[in-house]
Protein backbone atom coordinates (compact mmCIF):
# COMPACT_ATOMS: atom_id res chain seq x y z
CA UNK A 1 0.00 0.00 0.00
CA UNK A 2 1.27 3.58 -0.99
CA UNK A 3 0.11 6.47 -0.50
CA UNK A 4 -0.44 9.05 -3.34
CA UNK A 5 1.50 12.39 -3.59
CA UNK A 6 0.96 14.97 -6.56
CA UNK A 7 2.97 13.50 -8.88
CA UNK A 8 2.71 9.23 -8.03
CA UNK A 9 -0.69 7.20 -7.71
CA UNK A 10 -1.58 5.30 -4.96
CA UNK A 11 -1.33 2.30 -4.67
CA UNK A 12 -3.55 -0.82 -2.68
CA UNK A 13 -2.81 -4.11 -3.16
CA UNK A 14 -4.28 -5.90 -0.85
CA UNK A 15 -4.66 -9.57 -1.46
CA UNK A 16 -6.49 -10.56 1.70
CA UNK A 17 -9.40 -8.21 1.13
CA UNK A 18 -9.54 -8.56 -2.92
CA UNK A 19 -8.64 -4.92 -3.14
CA UNK A 20 -6.83 -3.86 -6.33
CA UNK A 21 -6.36 0.07 -6.66
CA UNK A 22 -3.70 2.43 -8.50
CA UNK A 23 -5.48 5.87 -8.48
CA UNK A 24 -4.64 9.58 -8.41
CA UNK A 25 -1.84 10.79 -10.59
CA UNK A 26 0.73 8.46 -12.18
CA UNK A 27 3.82 11.15 -13.49
CA UNK A 28 6.86 9.74 -11.59
CA UNK A 29 10.22 11.26 -12.57
CA UNK A 30 11.62 7.46 -12.79
CA UNK A 31 8.60 5.97 -13.72
CA UNK A 32 10.24 2.41 -14.10
CA UNK A 33 11.99 2.71 -10.35
CA UNK A 34 8.83 3.92 -9.13
CA UNK A 35 6.67 0.64 -10.27
CA UNK A 36 9.60 -1.94 -10.00
CA UNK A 37 8.16 -2.93 -6.25
CA UNK A 38 4.49 -3.36 -7.86
CA UNK A 39 5.40 -5.74 -10.48
CA UNK A 40 7.57 -7.58 -8.25
CA UNK A 41 4.41 -7.39 -6.36
CA UNK A 42 2.25 -8.90 -8.93
CA UNK A 43 4.78 -11.42 -9.97
CA UNK A 44 4.54 -13.04 -6.73
CA UNK A 45 0.23 -12.76 -6.54
CA UNK A 46 0.47 -14.24 -10.07
CA UNK A 47 1.63 -17.28 -8.08
CA UNK A 48 -1.09 -17.86 -6.22
CA UNK A 49 -4.05 -15.58 -6.84
CA UNK A 50 -7.29 -15.03 -5.92
CA UNK A 51 -10.03 -17.24 -7.74
CA UNK A 52 -11.14 -14.08 -8.61
CA UNK A 53 -9.41 -10.64 -8.85
CA UNK A 54 -10.80 -7.01 -9.70
CA UNK A 55 -8.20 -4.31 -10.10
CA UNK A 56 -9.39 -0.23 -10.08
CA UNK A 57 -7.78 1.63 -12.38
CA UNK A 58 -9.10 5.47 -10.98
CA UNK A 59 -6.34 8.29 -12.45
CA UNK A 60 -6.60 11.86 -12.81
CA UNK A 61 -3.18 11.97 -15.00
CA UNK A 62 -0.24 9.66 -16.18
CA UNK A 63 2.84 10.19 -18.08
CA UNK A 64 3.70 8.10 -21.54
CA UNK A 65 6.13 6.08 -19.04
CA UNK A 66 3.69 4.93 -16.79
CA UNK A 67 1.36 4.13 -19.90
CA UNK A 68 3.84 1.90 -20.61
CA UNK A 69 3.65 0.01 -17.25
CA UNK A 70 0.01 -0.37 -17.37
CA UNK A 71 0.16 -2.45 -20.38
CA UNK A 72 2.68 -4.59 -18.85
CA UNK A 73 0.56 -4.60 -16.00
CA UNK A 74 -2.92 -5.94 -18.03
CA UNK A 75 -0.80 -7.99 -20.27
CA UNK A 76 0.02 -9.82 -17.01
CA UNK A 77 -3.68 -10.40 -15.70
CA UNK A 78 -3.85 -12.45 -18.86
CA UNK A 79 -2.02 -15.04 -17.17
CA UNK A 80 -4.80 -15.39 -14.80
CA UNK A 81 -6.94 -15.86 -17.17
CA UNK A 82 -4.72 -18.47 -18.44
CA UNK A 83 -5.00 -19.98 -15.69
CA UNK A 84 -8.86 -20.45 -14.92
CA UNK A 85 -8.85 -17.36 -12.73
CA UNK A 86 -11.44 -14.56 -13.31
CA UNK A 87 -9.83 -11.31 -13.83
CA UNK A 88 -11.42 -7.58 -14.35
CA UNK A 89 -10.18 -3.95 -14.69
CA UNK A 90 -12.48 -1.73 -13.36
CA UNK A 91 -11.75 1.50 -15.00
CA UNK A 92 -12.95 4.47 -13.29
CA UNK A 93 -12.42 8.08 -15.20
CA UNK A 94 -13.88 11.35 -14.60
CA UNK A 95 -17.33 10.96 -16.96
CA UNK A 96 -16.10 14.77 -18.84
CA UNK A 97 -12.88 13.23 -19.55
CA UNK A 98 -13.12 11.87 -22.98
CA UNK A 99 -9.11 11.28 -23.02
CA UNK A 100 -8.89 8.68 -20.14
CA UNK A 101 -12.02 7.10 -21.15
CA UNK A 102 -10.55 6.72 -24.37
CA UNK A 103 -7.23 5.81 -22.78
CA UNK A 104 -9.08 2.54 -20.97
CA UNK A 105 -10.55 1.41 -24.52
CA UNK A 106 -7.21 1.49 -26.03
CA UNK A 107 -6.13 -0.47 -23.42
CA UNK A 108 -9.18 -2.98 -23.59
CA UNK A 109 -8.38 -3.71 -27.30
CA UNK A 110 -4.48 -4.22 -27.04
CA UNK A 111 -4.69 -6.85 -23.89
CA UNK A 112 -7.31 -9.88 -23.34
CA UNK A 113 -9.08 -9.03 -20.23
CA UNK A 114 -12.26 -7.91 -19.31
CA UNK A 115 -12.79 -4.29 -19.11
CA UNK A 116 -15.90 -2.84 -17.12
CA UNK A 117 -16.26 1.28 -17.42
CA UNK A 118 -17.32 3.59 -15.10
CA UNK A 119 -17.54 6.87 -15.12
CA UNK A 120 -17.75 9.02 -11.99
CA UNK A 121 -19.04 12.79 -11.38
CA UNK A 122 -16.22 14.81 -11.78
CA UNK A 123 -15.12 17.15 -8.70
CA UNK A 124 -15.52 20.68 -9.37
CA UNK A 125 -13.82 22.39 -12.32
CA UNK A 126 -12.36 24.99 -10.11
CA UNK A 127 -10.56 22.03 -8.11
CA UNK A 128 -8.92 19.44 -11.11
CA UNK B 1 22.27 31.80 -28.74
CA UNK B 2 25.35 33.48 -27.69
CA UNK B 3 25.07 37.62 -26.62
CA UNK B 4 27.88 39.19 -28.27
CA UNK B 5 28.01 40.86 -24.53
CA UNK B 6 25.50 41.20 -21.66
CA UNK B 7 25.00 45.13 -21.90
CA UNK B 8 21.66 44.84 -23.55
CA UNK B 9 20.11 42.06 -21.17
CA UNK B 10 21.26 44.15 -18.33
CA UNK B 11 19.48 47.31 -19.59
CA UNK B 12 17.25 48.14 -17.07
CA UNK B 13 14.88 50.28 -19.16
CA UNK B 14 14.61 46.92 -21.29
CA UNK B 15 12.86 44.98 -18.82
CA UNK B 16 9.75 47.05 -19.42
CA UNK B 17 10.11 46.27 -23.30
CA UNK B 18 10.51 42.16 -21.80
CA UNK B 19 7.33 42.75 -19.68
CA UNK B 20 5.44 44.08 -22.75
CA UNK B 21 6.44 41.38 -25.01
CA UNK B 22 5.32 38.97 -22.91
CA UNK B 23 2.10 40.76 -22.28
CA UNK B 24 1.57 40.64 -25.79
CA UNK B 25 2.40 37.29 -26.60
CA UNK B 26 -0.15 36.48 -23.92
CA UNK B 27 2.41 34.05 -21.95
CA UNK B 28 1.78 33.04 -18.24
CA UNK B 29 4.51 31.22 -16.92
CA UNK B 30 7.97 31.47 -18.24
CA UNK B 31 10.96 29.33 -17.11
CA UNK B 32 14.73 29.34 -18.34
CA UNK B 33 16.99 27.41 -16.73
CA UNK B 34 17.17 23.42 -15.11
CA UNK B 35 14.19 21.64 -14.67
CA UNK B 36 13.17 18.44 -12.32
CA UNK B 37 10.48 17.20 -11.30
CA UNK B 38 9.71 19.51 -8.01
CA UNK B 39 9.76 22.16 -10.33
CA UNK B 40 7.04 20.33 -12.99
CA UNK B 41 4.95 19.95 -9.41
CA UNK B 42 5.42 23.33 -9.43
CA UNK B 43 4.47 24.58 -12.48
CA UNK B 44 1.56 21.98 -12.54
CA UNK B 45 0.22 23.60 -9.44
CA UNK B 46 1.28 27.32 -10.76
CA UNK B 47 -1.20 26.77 -13.88
CA UNK B 48 -3.66 25.37 -12.37
CA UNK B 49 -4.21 28.72 -10.68
CA UNK B 50 -4.12 30.60 -13.60
CA UNK B 51 -6.22 28.20 -15.77
CA UNK B 52 -9.04 28.81 -13.12
CA UNK B 53 -10.73 31.45 -14.12
CA UNK B 54 -10.42 30.39 -18.14
CA UNK B 55 -14.15 28.84 -18.43
CA UNK B 56 -12.80 25.99 -20.19
CA UNK B 57 -13.17 22.49 -20.07
CA UNK B 58 -11.94 20.86 -17.50
CA UNK B 59 -10.53 17.99 -20.22
CA UNK B 60 -8.93 21.04 -22.33
CA UNK B 61 -6.95 21.64 -18.82
CA UNK B 62 -6.17 18.35 -18.50
CA UNK B 63 -4.76 18.21 -22.23
CA UNK B 64 -2.40 21.09 -21.71
CA UNK B 65 -1.09 19.51 -18.08
CA UNK B 66 -0.75 16.13 -19.93
CA UNK B 67 1.50 18.07 -22.54
CA UNK B 68 3.15 19.86 -19.99
CA UNK B 69 4.24 16.86 -18.41
CA UNK B 70 5.78 15.23 -21.09
CA UNK B 71 7.31 18.61 -22.15
CA UNK B 72 9.06 18.81 -19.05
CA UNK B 73 9.97 15.64 -18.66
CA UNK B 74 11.40 15.35 -22.02
CA UNK B 75 13.77 18.73 -21.14
CA UNK B 76 14.44 17.06 -18.27
CA UNK B 77 16.31 13.78 -20.25
CA UNK B 78 17.73 15.98 -22.40
CA UNK B 79 19.37 17.47 -19.27
CA UNK B 80 20.90 13.89 -18.79
CA UNK B 81 22.06 13.28 -21.66
CA UNK B 82 23.75 16.29 -22.37
CA UNK B 83 26.85 16.07 -20.21
CA UNK B 84 27.62 19.85 -18.73
CA UNK B 85 26.01 22.79 -18.24
CA UNK B 86 24.28 23.57 -21.32
CA UNK B 87 22.23 20.62 -20.50
CA UNK B 88 20.93 23.32 -17.63
CA UNK B 89 19.92 26.02 -20.19
CA UNK B 90 16.13 25.19 -20.77
CA UNK B 91 13.19 27.30 -21.90
CA UNK B 92 9.29 26.35 -20.80
CA UNK B 93 6.41 28.84 -21.40
CA UNK B 94 2.69 28.62 -21.84
CA UNK B 95 0.45 30.76 -22.38
CA UNK B 96 -3.41 31.67 -23.80
CA UNK B 97 -4.77 32.87 -26.61
CA UNK B 98 -8.42 33.59 -27.80
CA UNK B 99 -8.59 29.82 -29.55
CA UNK B 100 -5.45 28.54 -27.95
CA UNK B 101 -3.71 27.07 -25.01
CA UNK B 102 0.20 27.13 -26.22
CA UNK B 103 3.25 24.97 -24.44
CA UNK B 104 6.84 25.96 -25.67
CA UNK B 105 10.17 24.64 -24.88
CA UNK B 106 13.71 24.65 -25.93
CA UNK B 107 16.36 22.86 -24.66
CA UNK B 108 19.92 22.26 -26.21
CA UNK B 109 20.09 18.42 -27.27
CA UNK B 110 23.10 16.40 -28.69
CA UNK B 111 23.46 17.46 -32.45
CA UNK B 112 23.88 13.82 -33.37
CA UNK B 113 20.50 12.92 -32.18
CA UNK B 114 18.80 15.76 -34.07
CA UNK B 115 18.00 13.63 -37.69
CA UNK B 116 16.35 10.71 -35.29
CA UNK B 117 13.99 13.90 -34.12
CA UNK B 118 13.14 15.31 -36.61
CA UNK B 119 12.42 12.19 -38.49
CA UNK B 120 10.31 11.34 -35.77
CA UNK B 121 8.52 14.43 -35.81
CA UNK B 122 8.11 14.64 -39.48
CA UNK B 123 6.24 11.39 -39.02
CA UNK B 124 4.29 12.62 -36.68
CA UNK B 125 2.66 15.07 -38.34
CA UNK B 126 1.49 13.43 -41.26
CA UNK B 127 -0.72 11.11 -39.17
CA UNK B 128 -4.05 12.03 -38.94
CA UNK B 129 -5.81 11.05 -35.04
CA UNK B 130 -6.63 7.22 -35.68
CA UNK B 131 -2.71 6.85 -37.43
CA UNK B 132 -1.49 8.92 -34.25
CA UNK B 133 -3.23 5.96 -31.46
CA UNK B 134 -2.26 3.04 -33.96
CA UNK B 135 1.72 4.12 -33.75
CA UNK B 136 0.86 4.99 -29.98
CA UNK B 137 -0.56 1.55 -29.26
CA UNK B 138 2.06 -0.38 -31.36
CA UNK B 139 5.08 1.36 -29.45
CA UNK B 140 3.76 0.63 -25.40
CA UNK B 141 2.69 -2.94 -27.18
CA UNK B 142 6.32 -3.50 -29.05
CA UNK B 143 8.22 -2.70 -25.90
CA UNK B 144 10.41 -0.61 -27.60
CA UNK B 145 11.03 1.54 -25.04
CA UNK B 146 14.15 4.13 -25.25
CA UNK B 147 16.59 3.53 -22.16
CA UNK B 148 15.75 7.39 -21.37
CA UNK B 149 12.35 5.83 -20.82
CA UNK B 150 11.34 8.16 -24.29
CA UNK B 151 10.81 5.65 -27.45
CA UNK B 152 8.64 8.80 -29.32
CA UNK B 153 5.72 8.25 -26.98
CA UNK B 154 5.84 11.65 -25.40
CA UNK B 155 5.94 13.10 -29.03
CA UNK B 156 2.90 11.05 -29.96
CA UNK B 157 0.98 11.63 -26.99
CA UNK B 158 1.79 15.51 -27.18
CA UNK B 159 0.50 15.90 -30.96
CA UNK B 160 -2.64 13.23 -29.86
CA UNK B 161 -3.78 15.22 -27.36
CA UNK B 162 -3.15 18.50 -29.13
CA UNK B 163 -4.73 17.21 -32.26
CA UNK B 164 -2.82 19.82 -34.44
CA UNK B 165 0.83 20.40 -36.08
CA UNK B 166 3.83 20.45 -34.03
CA UNK B 167 5.81 23.10 -34.74
CA UNK B 168 9.27 23.05 -34.16
CA UNK B 169 12.90 24.24 -35.03
CA UNK B 170 16.28 22.69 -34.26
CA UNK B 171 19.25 25.45 -34.28
CA UNK B 172 22.97 24.38 -34.48
CA UNK B 173 25.13 25.82 -32.05
CA UNK B 174 28.72 24.24 -32.69
CA UNK B 175 29.82 21.09 -33.52
CA UNK B 176 28.40 18.49 -30.63
CA UNK B 177 25.30 20.88 -29.61
CA UNK B 178 22.03 22.13 -31.04
CA UNK B 179 18.81 23.99 -29.71
CA UNK B 180 15.40 22.18 -30.33
CA UNK B 181 12.19 24.33 -29.80
CA UNK B 182 8.61 22.88 -29.90
CA UNK B 183 5.45 24.58 -30.02
CA UNK B 184 2.93 23.07 -29.15
CA UNK B 185 -1.24 24.08 -29.39
CA UNK B 186 -4.26 22.89 -27.66
CA UNK B 187 -7.95 24.02 -28.89
CA UNK B 188 -9.74 25.68 -25.78
CA UNK B 189 -12.88 25.23 -27.63
CA UNK B 190 -13.71 21.07 -27.38
CA UNK B 191 -14.58 19.62 -30.81
CA UNK B 192 -18.32 18.40 -31.54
Amino acid sequence: MLEGTGDTPKVIFDKGNDHFEISGCSLPEDTNAFFEPIIDWLEEYLKSPNEATQFEFALEYFNTASSKIFLDIFTRFEKLKQAGKQVRVKWVYDEDDEDMEMAGQEYAKLCDVEFEFMPVEGDDDDDF
Amino acid sequence: MQLENTDDILDIDKLASFYEDLNRGNIIIVHHGMVNQELVRAFLSLAREKFRNTGDKKVVKKRVFNIMVECLQNINRHNLEVPNEKGMSSIFMIGIEDQDYFIITGNIMMKKNVADLEKQLVNINTLDEAGISDQYAAVIKGGRIHERGGAGLGLLDIARRSAQELEYSFREIDDTYSFFSLLTRVRRELKE
